[in-house]
């Protein structure tokens, strides 16, 4: 496998009680780009989310994250974003900066608190008395604040409005490092297509398309949006 | 990692149990200035009744909150939504189950001295201290003649057992509660299963344990003792009973850590 890659994984499965979710995946991504985890609801890329950042072990196949299996090692380097709120509730903002700072060296709190402040979010605010909006905006802040060399963001747009979505694309193309790699995992994507450098399609836990946004527009001569409706025709 | 962990272990705890603690110190010294009042207020002495159910009620108030205060933030904090942040942090699983085990195991004794604390208090300034020796010497020559045992061994062994029970019912259900991750939509249901089960095992193992020793010991399992073996009965009892108490509890530790290490699938 290349060890280059950020991520790399062969033949990687995960099999649940009820449901097969990763069939045999393979494919790697490269470093220092922008890329959409395309696929529609149940593919899969959830699952290979959480197995990239260690939250689910791997039924079968090899899976490394910048070299590392997922691990201690691989959770230096890699900030995730959930679907949820996994913010500790019961903390103020100040509080889990202050995890953040405590518990990851390249968290930049500086810069944390400067979005913060533009967004009118008071440091003293408990999380437990924000909006689900609001708590997933910090959320957000926080994963981009850290200096990561792989950002996974697991449907950041899903269920918010068409004006929150373009401040999110904004903060995660203004704040990701140089090098680093965002993978972002959505089925909207039509407002995300113009972020992207490369799409994966991702179908029954398997890869069906690795590309560049680019090639698919020369050289098809469509969009990534109507690819994407193409492929999963239901 | 293991000194961070155990800091915002007990920030999220403290902020519940202190508050807990100073609750029942202060209700200590109100019983004590209950009595106080009430010999120079002898219609006060209705109160005392109302008074000292209030203190046991909060006593046992306290145990029961520290406990669930312990069991509750592993599984919020672990397994429910909150695990998302917690297993992503660069710690291994293994230390995020130590510094909960470290901080429990510290309230669980902590509830045990503010206990003893707030009796004393209770006591403090109505020649309760003073007399407690007196009253130790007589108590001392009763079960002495009974047990055979002097009071204050007596007293080390029930307070030693009951608290490493504390410690492994904990871990107990730290176990419980890990494998709880497995049942898909019902996590709440398979821990309390879990639960149940460990406790069937627990029980079960005891007991042949205890007949086995009483094979040993020459002793009838379904008889009375004899008085002369009465001591010596109850020291086998304990002791069986402590090192019971740390296998299952390192037991328990072990299943724990593999299941969090190795077999982690939050949902």
């Amino acid at each position: 496998m290349n060890r280059d890659a950020i991520i790399s994984c062969q033949g990687l499965q995960k099999r649940y009680s009820y449901k097969l979710a990763l069939n045999g995946l393979t494919l790697e991504i490269p470093r220092g780009r922008i890329v959409g985890l395309l696929g529609p609801n149940g593919s899969g890329k959830t699952t290979f989310i959480k197995l990239v950042s260690g939250l689910l072990t791997p039924t079968a196949g090899e899976l490394l994250v910048g070299g590392h299996r997922p691990g201690v090692e691989s959770k230096r380097i890699v900030s995730y974003l959930p679907e949820r709120t996994y913010l500790n509730d019961w903390m103020r903002v100040e509080g889990i900066l202050e995890m953040f700072s405590d518990f990851y060296p390249d968290f930049n709190e500086a810069k944390a608190r400067d979005m913060l402040e533009r967004l009118g979010i008071n440091p003293k605010d408990k999380l437990k008395t924000m909006s689900k909006g609001t708590k997933e905006k910090v959320q957000l802040i926080l994963v981009m604040s850290r200096e990561a060399e792989l950002y996974l963001l697991d449907e950041p747009i899903g269920g918010v409005d068409p004006a929150a979505r373009d401040y999110i694309l904004d903060t995660i193309i203004s704040n990701y490092s140089e090098n680093a790699t965002v993978l972002i995992s959505t089925h909207l994507i039509s407002d995300i297509e113009k972020v992207l450098d490369e799409v994966v399609f991702i179908k029954n836990g398997q890869m069906v398309l690795q590309s560049s946004v680019d090639d698919i527009r020369e050289n098809r001569g469509v969009s990534v949006d109507q690819l994407f409706r193409e492929e999963f025709r239901c | 990692m293991l000194g961070k962990l155990i800091k915002y272990e007990f920030k999220a705890t403290g902020r519940l149990l202190l508050p807990v603690y100073g609750a029942l110190l202060l209700m200590g010294g109100v019983v004590n200035l209950g009595l106080t009042l009430q010999g120079k207020l002898p219609v006060l002495k209705f109160a005392q009744g109302v008074l000292i159910f209030a203190y046991v009620a909060l006593m046992v108030a306290a145990f029961a909150l520290s406990f669930f205060v312990v069991i509750s933030r592993f599984y919020k904090n672990l397994i429910c939504d909150e695990g998302y942040l917690m297993f992503t942090l660069p710690v291994k699983a293994s230390t995020h189950l130590l510094a909960k085990t470290v901080v429990s195991t510290v309230w669980s004794l902590t509830t045990a001295a503010v206990a003893a604390g707030s009796l004393l208090l209770m006591g403090a300034g109505h020649g309760v201290i003073s007399k407690l020796p007196g009253a130790l010497r007589m108590a001392d020559a009763a079960i002495k003649g009974e047990l055979g045992m002097g009071v204050s061994e007596l007293l080390l062994w029930t307070l030693f057992t009951f608290l490493i029970s504390m410690v492994m019912t904990n871990l107990m259900c730290y176990l419980s509660i890990s494998i709880g991750q497995f049942g898909r939509g019902h996590r709440i249901l398979t821990s309390v299963g879990a639960y149940l089960v460990l406790n069937v095992v627990v029980q079960s193992i005891s007991t042949v344990a205890l007949l086995i020793s009483c094979l040993f010991t020459g002793l009838d399992f379904f008889g009375d003792v004899p008085i002369g073996q009465l001591a010596g009965f109850l020291r086998m009892v304990f002791a069986l009973s402590i090192g019971l108490s740390v296998f299952f509890g390192i037991c328990f530790y072990l299943g724990s850590n593999f299941i969090l290490s190795k077999k982690l699938n939050l949902e």
